[in-house]
């Protein structure tokens, strides 16, 4: 009895002043899987040995590094551990007929399909695309034991009670017959600057415009507009894309943008610098003003008295030599409006009052 | 006075109960009778503890090579004992082929001693050494216990408590045992930049990196 006495004191003891908790870490991926838009999803863990008391799962997590997705697992389980599988699935998984019911449940789109890489805790991790995630709807990422790299085969999803099976959730639907393009032009020429409206009339689903103006320029709108500032002839091209193929629908040379006419010449009165209609002392006075006091400048064919195609005060002697030093008349047009008779400096003259 | 070896002597079962019983509300510190001078508390708890590396209820602390683990988290996760595996069972080819050889699978990061299996590089490391007796006679030992160095009259090497006489043994250990170091100060920033480091992950609160392994 001492003895029985003795082993109940030693249990006690030991339980009071340490233990020793039921792990979680023979627990390994063994499969991931997804359809093609992440609603049918699976994470199955393993443990590869006959250890049987991996049952330490309370608060462990499942994370993707890429969705930033989480699961953490509510509590401990219950029962053996020996080869056991775990099925973390989503609810589409789930509803699929002959899978096998998840432990755990998913959300959406956990995983990422492009690539990623799935943590479990600290024990594991494993990365794609090396392989890419199939999302066929049938094969998954598999780790081969023998090698211990990752493979793409059939899956396999199987829980934690034994039952497995394989499902098949169907691949990503058949992309889309090309787009046929083609468009239309409000005007096809006309002088710079010419506005330009483009119109898409292409047909089939379109995910993508691509319109080339012809001069290096171009636009992703579906009908945008455009102004041609230069003379030329411009070949323009629309090019519609989706997932199925692309088309571009080209119209050579269809646009044609000229140079607009010169401006229509002014008559005026050389040395009328105030227009109005006739020559005195107040048009260099008015000259004056506006070569030193930023007064307006009117005509300036008109301020150009001495018809040297350019404004200065030499404009403005020049016209009082004629007026009061018998200095000769300005040239033409004078007295009578015209227009100018020696074209080709920068003066411009946009009005002149004192002429019809 | 109470420990195990007195109440041997008793041969009135109430009284035994009685003696749990006061034993239990006193919270009298057992294990008097074992020295472990080398460890820095007397604390009952820890003295159960310090040789299979777990947990002292009493202190609230895990004990890992006579390191302290304050976090539960962490010294769950180090798990820095054997565990019983089949390892003939074992379905990864690699850590069946070292297991017969006490190695380490870097595949699964598993270590086998003596047919048992370990959860780290560290722990595994750990239990190819001998945790330190009670009482340590060598005064040369007795110097070097509880931190890092060697005992020249013994020949042997000291990695916190465990006892080595192979050098390549304890330099791999005394290496998981300074990462050990390095994570249980992260654990004043979170419990998961000392795990998630430890285990070779960043830590997804602090963005901290991974320990090293090995240390640089």
């Amino acid at each position: 009895m001492i003895r029985v006495t003795q082993l109940i004191l030693f249990v006690c003891l030991f339980t009071i002043g340490s233990s020793v908790f039921a792990g979680g870490h023979l627990w390994d991926i063994n499969e991931l899987y997804s359809n093609f838009d992440g609603t049918i999803q699976f994470v199955e863990l393993h443990v590869a040995s006959s250890a049987s008391n991996e049952t330490g799962m309370a608060t462990k997590w499942i994370r993707s590094t890429e969705t930033g997705a989480e699961f953490v697992f509510p509590g401990n389980l219950s029962g053996s551990t020996a080869f056991a599988h775990l099925l973390i699935a989503t609810q589409g998984f789930a509803n699929l007929p002959g899978a096998p019911t998840p432990d755990y449940i998913l959300p959406d789109n956990f995983m990422a399909t492009s690539g990623d890489t799935i943590t479990w805790f600290i024990y594991d991790d494993w990365t794609y695309p090396a392989p890419a995630l199939p999302i066929d709807g049938v094969m998954s990422i598999q780790k081969d034991l023998g090698t211990g790299q990752l493979i793409l085969a059939a899956n396999t999803p199987t829980n934690f009670s034994g039952a497995t099976g394989s499902v098949d959730a169907g691949g990503p639907p058949p992309p889309p017959p090309a787009p046929t393009a083609s468009f239309s032009i409000d005007i096809t020429s006309g002088e710079a600057p010419l506005a330009v409206v483009f119109t898409d009339t292409s047909t089939g689903v379109i995910d993508s415009w691509s319109w080339d103006y012809g001069d290096s320029n171009g636009s992703s709108s579906q009908s945008p507009s455009y102004t041609y500032n230069d003379a030329g002839t411009y070949t323009v091209t629309l090019t519609v894309t989706n997932t199925g193929g692309s088309d571009a629908s080209i119209c050579t040379g269809c646009i044609t943008v000229t140079d607009p006419p010169p401006p229509p010449a002014i008559d005026f009165v050389r040395g009328d610098t105030n227009q109005d209609g006739g020559i005195d002392i107040t048009d260099p006075i008015f000259m004056l003003t506006y070569l030193f006091a930023s007064g307006p400048a009117g005509c300036l064919l008109a301020l150009d008295g001495n018809d040297d195609n350019n404004v200065d005060l030499a404009d403005a002697i020049y016209l009082l030599t004629y007026l009061f030093g018998n200095g000769p008349d300005p040239a033409s047009p004078n007295p009578d409006c015209g227009q100018d008779l020696t074209p080709g400096g920068t003066l411009d003259c946009a009005a002149f009052d004192a002429c019809p | 006075m109470c420990g195990v070896r007195r109440l041997s002597l008793i041969g009135n079962d109430l009284t035994a109960w009685l003696l749990i019983l006061i034993f239990l509300l006193s919270g009298c510190q057992l294990g008097s009778e074992r020295s472990f001078q080398y460890v820095e508390t007397d604390c009952a708890g820890c003295i159960e503890a310090l040789p299979t590396n777990g947990w002292c209820d009493l202190c609230s602390h895990g004990l890992v090579a006579g390191l302290i683990v304050p976090s539960r988290e962490f010294h769950d996760a180090l798990d820095a004992h054997g565990h019983e595996v089949d390892t003939e069972t074992i379905l990864c080819n690699l850590c069946r082929e070292v297991a017969r050889e006490d190695q380490f699978c870097p595949r699964c990061r598993h270590g086998f001693v003596a047919g048992q299996l370990y959860f780290s590089e560290l722990t595994w490391a750990l239990a190819r050494g001998e945790s330190a007796p009670p009482d340590i006679r060598c005064s040369g030992c007795r110097e070097q216990v509880g931190g890092l160095g060697r005992c020249a009259p013994c020949s042997t090497y000291w990695v916190g408590t465990v006892r080595f006489i192979s050098t390549e043994d304890a330099d791999r250990a005394a290496g998981q045992y300074r990462r050990l170091q390095v994570a249980l100060e992260r654990l004043s920033r979170c419990s998961e930049c000392a795990i998630a480091g430890f285990f070779g992950y960043p830590c997804r609160f602090c963005s901290s990196e991974p320990i090293p392994n090995p240390l640089q």
